[in-house]
């Protein structure tokens, strides 16, 4: 695969920052602007601490756990904005058009790069539906714990001798 | 390559000055689900008299408004403008400066600019400059006023029911205009149409009939108690008394249901209980004033003004001298700020003295109510209770300030007293997210209902944020806080966006630690967790 050095790949995550922000339907200035407090804006600093990482996966080595950890970052906040998992990992197929447009010439060697590309989607789509099958469970649990006291006395009132 | 890459400057400009675009004038045109709280049932306005109770949902296209609903909003509207001299000075001075406009948590949760603080209270503003204002009248649009449509009643109850009611926003506006006054008004209004929600109505029409929100009937309230005396039993081997609507008790003390209902709030009432036997504090509870949550403040003032009436009244017949109060945010709110001239003056009481340390509490001189972490911080910093923090080793502990007290009464040196010296291992959350600027729950104000969870989830991760930042920097696992809407929703937030991590009261941490007299060693905490030096001693004897 051709070697991409960090300029490059700054470059390429600027562009796809950008294209993210927009497909989220979010102004972006907040985004960008707060980039050095992660707690005036821990939704772009998510996205701008694991875009990149996402990036370097895509690129480089495909060290699945860091690629994951990455984009669960990011889904995990999808999963709570967009109930439709086509538009919460939406960002993910934005990245071959970008590297289209950066590369121009489109080598074989980088088809390897559009695998890496969609194994990162199903990644992302796996994501997805787990956080969504925990906020389900997460429902339930929280609706037990609301009476869970009053449970028991129910269950003491039961058990005592009449 | 980089260069090609616009600066953050030539992106999307933001702009925190509606009257630039018109744009946001248009209301949204879909209420997505998971964002919105389910309709208020007929039989819960029926229960309170309210208005146009009928069967309805968000969802639907025809919401049953009465015909001549725009003129019941008006006509609201104007009335309040004359009587609340804040709600007028809110819809004439905002500058549109933008200070508040990061600061709202949905909308860092959520990116949707109708969640910024300035643009909420737009939406109501729009419709005030139109009917209220000449320039409104003259240029409508061009003048950000528009027409008071179904649409714009629509998005009105989507986003000011996607508002917790923190004030958050209102400690940067530099003219101290508080959107959550706003957000009161409009749910207000919304009242007068039957535009309301389930989970405030419902707890509102139990507590009216009942006594608490659940609609629990007092043989059970009673029966809880009963269960807390035989679980602290078991964990101390001393049976304590819980005096209930004892006549001529020096102290009433009230405290939310969900004290006695809930998980992990169980847990600080045997806190508060083991406290008021070891410094055999004259005192009791009431199986009448025995919801201190009050929903009514989520609805309208007249609905809050109903439901806080029995506090004062139960003092009253019970001959009490003075008031104490539990973990609560919302009823602190009303209990604070609005309790004394509501239902006040308590005149018929005494301004409280701690019986055991001797201290007036001054600044409770007109609603004669302490806070229950006001009470206890006083009780260790004059050396009263004596205090075990190793029965706390198994938590490295954060607090999250609740907005109420932390912004509604600064009650932030307190709950930490307490804290520090119950627990060994203390670790507090960056700067800008706690104490005043403290991030909401995300689910306060009635927002904390199943269907609503999405929304709930975005509003609660800048807080969720901040305790993972903790959480991998000191090995938090505790999140301690004194609400009880923050203990029955901040674990379905922990456990989304930072499992591994706790939630519980401040009493709760203070029961553990505390040594009562003639116990037997403990052997777990209150949570019937081995203590941590017994799982490393557990070994050796097997
Ligand atoms: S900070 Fe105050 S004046 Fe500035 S936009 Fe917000 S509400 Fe308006
Ligand atoms: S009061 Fe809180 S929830 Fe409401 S707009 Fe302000 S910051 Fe947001």
């Amino acid at each position: 695969m051709r070697a991409v050095d960090n300029a490059e790949i700054d470059g390429i995550a600027k562009a796809w920052l950008i294209q993210v922000v927009q497909s989220f339907s979010l102004q972006g200035q907040p985004f960008l602007e707060q980039k050095k407090d992660p707690f005036r804006n821990p939704m772009g600093h998510a996205i701008q601490e694991n875009l990149p990482i996402v990036l370097q996966e895509i690129l480089g080595g495909m060290n699945r756990p860091r690629l994951a950890a990455a984009l669960e970052a990011i889904v995990r906040i999808r999963a709570v904005q967009e109930a439709a998992p086509s538009k919460a990992v939406e960002f993910l197929f934005q990245l071959p058009l970008i590297l289209r447009e950066q590369w121009k010439a489109w080598s074989a060697e980088q088809e390897e790069v559009l695998q890496h590309t969609q194994q990162a989607a199903l990644i992302a789509f796996d994501l997805y539906m787990a956080c969504r099958e925990k906020i389900f469970a997460l429902q339930a649990d929280e609706a037990r714990r609301r009476t869970a006291q009053l449970e028991r006395v129910y269950q003491r009132m039961e058990a005592e001798p009449r | 390559m980089s260069d090609h890459a616009p600066s953050p400057q030539e992106l999307v400009q933001i702009t925190y000055q509606p009257k630039g675009s018109t744009d946001w004038l248009e209301p949204v045109a879909t209420l997505s689900k998971g964002r919105y709280c389910y309709s208020a049932a007929a039989k819960n306005l029926n229960a309170m008299d309210l208005p146009n109770p009928r069967e309805w949902q968000p969802f639907e296209e025809d919401w049953k408004l009465p015909p001549d609903w725009q003129k019941i909003i008006l006509n609201g509207m104007q009335a309040r403008l004359k009587k609340f001299r804040s709600f007028r000075l809110f819809m004439d001075i905002c500058v549109r400066c933008g200070a508040c406009a990061d600061k709202c948590h949905f909308y860092l949760g959520s990116g949707d600019p109708k969640n910024m603080p300035v643009l909420r209270a737009e939406l109501m503003r729009s419709v005030y400059r139109r009917y209220f204002t000449v320039a409104g009248r003259l240029f409508g649009k061009w003048a950000g006023a528009r027409d008071l449509t179904v649409p714009v009643l629509k998005e009105w109850f989507y986003y000011f029911y996607q508002c917790t009611e923190c004030r958050r926003c209102s400690v940067f506006c530099p003219y101290g205009i508080d959107t959550a006054e706003i957000t009161m008004i409009a749910r207000e209004l919304l009242n007068l149409v039957g535009v309301n929600v389930n989970w405030v109505m419902e707890p509102v029409a139990n507590c009216y009939r009942v006594g608490n929100h659940l609609g629990i009937q007092p043989h059970s309230f009673v029966n809880s108690i009963e269960m807390a005396v035989d679980d602290i039993e078991d964990l101390t081997g001393i049976r304590i008394e819980v005096p209930i609507n004892r006549n001529g008790a020096e102290v009433l003390f009230v405290m939310p249901s969900a004290d006695y209902y809930g998980s992990p709030h169980y847990y600080t009432l045997l806190g508060y209980l083991m406290l008021f036997h070891e410094i055999g504090l004259d005192y009791t509870i009431s199986a009448y004033a025995a919801e201190g949550g009050n929903f009514g403040l989520f609805a309208s003032n007249e609905m809050m003004k109903q439901l806080n009436y029995k506090i004062y009244a139960e003092a009253r017949r019970l001959g009490v001298k003075w008031l104490l109060g539990g973990e609560c945010g919302h009823m602190w709110r009303v209990l604070n700020q609005y309790m004394d001239t509501m239902n006040g003056p308590a005149d018929f009481l005494e301004v409280p003295v701690s019986p055991v340390t001797g201290t007036r509490f001054e600044n409770t001189r007109s609603t004669k109510m302490v806070h229950i972490c006001e009470f206890t911080a006083d009780l260790i910093h004059q050396g009263n209770l004596k205090l075990d923090p190793s029965r706390n080793d198994q938590w490295r502990v954060t607090f999250h300030d609740s907005c109420n007290p932390a912004r509604g009464m600064g009650l932030l040196e307190e709950p930490r007293a307490i804290i520090r010296s119950t627990c060994n291992q203390f670790y507090e959350m960056p700067e800008n997210t706690i104490r005043e600027q403290t991030f909401c729950c995300g689910s306060g104000a009635g927002l904390g209902t199943d269907e609503n969870i999405e929304m709930r989830m975005r509003g609660a991760l800048p807080r969720a944020n901040a305790v993972k930042y903790v959480q991998q920097r000191h090995g938090v696992n505790m999140l301690a806080c004194i609400c009880a809407i923050d203990k029955a929703t901040l674990p379905t937030a922990m456990n989304y966006w930072v499992p591994g991590v706790e939630v519980g009261g401040v009493h709760e941490l203070l029961g553990n630690a505390l040594v009562m007299q003639g116990e037997k060693e403990r052997t777990t905490d209150l949570r019937s967790e081995p203590l941590k030096e017994k799982e490393k001693e557990a070994p050796v004897h097997a």
